[in-house]
């Protein structure tokens, strides 16, 4: 590795979250007829991108501040919570920051050099099934979250809240969608390989009903890295 | 031919209404039981509905709660009301604050998933699509965004009726009345914030069967009303999400039975009909007689112990020549929700309250364990029920009382002068439980009663 390569990420650690990596392995798509995917070793975010970390983003990249970025990239709701393009909510920056775009999301991961997860590698982090009572816990407390980010629990890998916290952006949300529209919006589950993982249809169902330029109250990301 | 028929020939050729000359009217929506006004139009419209999907605790039982996600803001969600032709702009909004994205698949609409696909809304946004109701009868509408099982087990789903072109025959009232089941962590009755238990929704053991989405929500204050020699027509839905209803009024028979929602009779005189799980049925009838009519789903069970009881209260004039009044013995008891059976005897819970909240508590208790049969306010049924409301054998003795609870009472008691021969069955309260209930009922209800009823005094008052 050359000296310019190791500055380069350095500086990317300093910037932002540390990364943890997780090993390789095999990916089992929601969908029946997708076949299974190998996922090579990467590294992802240990924990959410917070509103500080989102404010130095918006400091630097000013075109995706609040009042410039345009509607087709971002809806309305976009950083909804902050007071103004420069301040986000109060005594909050260690909170996940939240009503982004998939575009923006991108936008940042990029920024830093990074992309988001894909959806195999999100899902292979985060190994749901052991977690299904976390997570059918949060879904049947209504309302927004309110909380910092490590503060629920960290997995295997040390990767923090993957489940329990907020919904995550994955790089290719859209890529199960024209298995999801059979598998979502009819009464019975046509082509879903796990039937009774309500927690992975939750997710999928939710990726499925969104669009790049949506923002989401309970909605943030995360990045990750390839080796 | 001469010229007049010619003319009426004419008039009576249908108008084809093209959508762009439809006139436009926003829809009114009510929650149950209420419906929603008869559509007064000859012709088809455009008529708009807006609904928004909400997450939200609220009570299933007293001192339970649950997590319903819900249209509108309650279950079962508005009820929609257009005629037969129109075409109805749905506006599908999913509240910001939803954790999950939500649709809607209206049994109504012809086409793909029943506008499901069409509706999937992510939290914080609005869905449009229209569609035309070709057929008329009455609809379920529900949520089928994946699992479809646990957001209509939350209680996403509601009717819509499509009225035929000539409309329904008039009616005095119309009511609006939905069971569906919810199966929660905690056994029924058990208090606090309950969770969604999919093993037990998969299994189909529901905790709770009841209609317009509450314990309760037919009953005392919230009871329907109707008067004698009313005509009354019941929208019937089930939500499910897995159970059939077999809808019965005690105490009445149905004229006449729209069949699983369809608009035409399909039956007359009959006792109970089924409602299909995802289905409706449409039913009326006549008040004859003035009095409490218990709606309950003839799987009895679920009435005793699960909560599907409602009262139609009817008011007026008796009439003896149809029904005299006098009762020997009654053939469905409905009782509240405590399990009922012989053996005595369970964990006390602890409760180490202020005798305000132990009242409360009592209070609480006797709405779910004392009111199906006592009636509100401790009034009774002359000839079945005793009254507890100003009961001289309740005041007389207070040992003796306490054990009508705990030990169950048959025989022939004299209360306040009427004679009463029947079986209270033995309640399994806890002994706390049994204090609450007999000071609340000791101090209300006309009683003079001063004196807390101690733990200690129920457990002494058993063993004698
Ligand atoms: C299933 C119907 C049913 C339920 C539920 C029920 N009772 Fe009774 N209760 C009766 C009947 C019937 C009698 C009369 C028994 C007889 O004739 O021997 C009675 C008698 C009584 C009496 C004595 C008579 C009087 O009027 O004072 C008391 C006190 C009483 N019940 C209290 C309660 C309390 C408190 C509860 C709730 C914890 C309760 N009951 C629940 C049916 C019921
Ligand atoms: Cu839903």
């Amino acid at each position: 590795m050359n000296y310019p390569m190791v500055f380069f990420i350095c500086q990317v650690l300093t910037v932002a979250t540390e990364l943890m990596p997780v090993a390789e392995g095999v990916y089992v798509p929601f969908a029946k007829e997708m076949p299974e995917q190998k996922v090579e070793s990467f590294q992802m975010q240990k924990h959410a991108v917070t509103n500080e970390d989102f404010l130095r983003f918006v400091q630097s990249a000013p075109k995706y501040r609040r009042s410039k970025v345009p509607n087709l990239m971002a809806d309305q709701n976009y950083l909804r919570d902050w007071t103004d393009d420069l301040t986000p909510p109060d005594a909050k920056e260690h909170h996940p920051v939240t009503n982004v775009s998939w575009y923006v999301a991108n936008a940042y991961c990029r920024h830093l050099g990074m992309e988001l997860p894909t959806t195999a590698q999100w899902e292979l982090a985060a190994s749901a099934k052991d977690y299904e009572k976390q997570i059918l816990d949060w879904y049947s407390a209504p309302g927004a979250s309110d909380s910092l980010v490590m503060s629920t629990f960290a997995n295997v890998f040390g990767i923090w809240d993957l489940h329990g916290l907020i919904w995550e952006w994955v790089l290719d949300f859209d890529s199960e969608a024209p298995v999801q529209a059979e598998a979502f919006c009819g009464a019975s589950a046509g082509g879903t390989a796990d039937v009774s993982n309500y927690t992975a249809f939750i997710r999928y169902g939710l990726r499925s009903s969104l669009k790049a330029n949506y923002t989401v109250r309970n909605m943030g990301f995360r990045c990750a890295q390839n080796e | 031919m001469k010229l007049g028929h010619i003319v009426l020939a004419l008039a009576l050729l249908p108008i084809s209404w093209t959508q762009d000359k439809m006139p436009i009217e926003e829809a009114t929506l009510t929650y149950a039981p209420n419906v929603p006004p008869a559509v007064k139009r000859d012709h088809p419209a455009r008529v708009q509905v807006k609904m928004t999907t909400i997450e939200k605790v609220g009570r299933l039982a007293d001192g339970v709660e649950y997590t319903f996600w819900t249209f509108g803001g309650a279950v079962p969600g508005p009820m929609i009301r257009v005629r037969e032709g129109d075409i109805v702009d749905f506006m599908l909004s999913n509240h910001p604050d939803s954790k999950v994205p939500h649709n809607i698949d209206l049994h109504a609409a012809t086409g793909p998933g029943g506008g499901a696909a069409a509706s999937l809304t992510a939290p914080g946004h609005t869905s449009k699509f229209s569609f035309k109701v070709i057929n008329p009868g009455l609809y379920v509408y529900h949520c089928a965004t994946a699992p479809v099982g646990m957001h209509v087990a939350n209680g996403m789903y509601g009717l819509i009726l499509v009225e035929p072109k000539f409309g329904l025959p008039p009616v005095d009232r119309e009511f609006y009345i939905m069971q569906s089941e919810f199966y929660t962590v905690g056994r029924n009755g058990e208090r606090g914030l309950q969770p969604l238990s999919m093993e037990k929704a998969i299994d189909e053991r529901p905790d709770y069967v009841v209609f317009n989405g509450s314990v309760g929500a037919l009953m005392g204050e919230n009871a329907i009303e109707a008067k004698t020699g009313e005509k009354i027509r019941m929208f019937l839905g089930n939500g499910g999400p897995n159970l059939i209803s077999s809808f019965h009024v005690i105490g009445e028979i149905f004229d006449d039975v729209y069949g699983e929602g369809g608009t035409m009779i399909s039956q007359k005189n009959v006792q109970t009909t089924l409602i299909p799980a995802g289905g409706s049925a449409m039913v009326t009838f006549r008040t004859e007689v003035p009095g409490n009519y218990v709606l309950v789903d003839h799987s009895i069970t679920r009435a005793f112990n699960k909560g599907a009881v409602g009262i139609l209260k009817v008011d007026g004039e008796p009439d003896l020549e149809v029904y005299s009044g006098k009762i020997s013995d009654t053939v469905y008891h409905p009782e509240g929700g405590t399990i009922q059976s012989m053996p005595l005897g369970k964990a006390p819970e602890k409760v180490a309250l202020s005798p305000a909240k132990i009242l409360e508590h009592g209070k609480e208790i006797y709405e779910t364990s004392c009111q199906a049969c006592h009636q509100a306010g401790g009034k009774g049924i002359p000839g079945v029920f005793p009254p507890l409301a100003k009961s001289d054998y309740l005041m007389a003795d207070l040992n003796r009382s306490i054990r009508t609870v705990t030990n169950g009472l048959s025989g022939e008691i004299v209360v306040n002068g009427v004679k009463y021969n029947s079986v209270m069955p033995v309640l399994h309260l806890s002994d706390e439980d049994v204090a609450a209930v007999m000071s609340y009922v000791r101090q209300n209800f006309g009683n003079d009663a001063k004196e807390m009823v101690t733990v200690e005094q129920v457990v002494k008052a058993k063993s004698e």
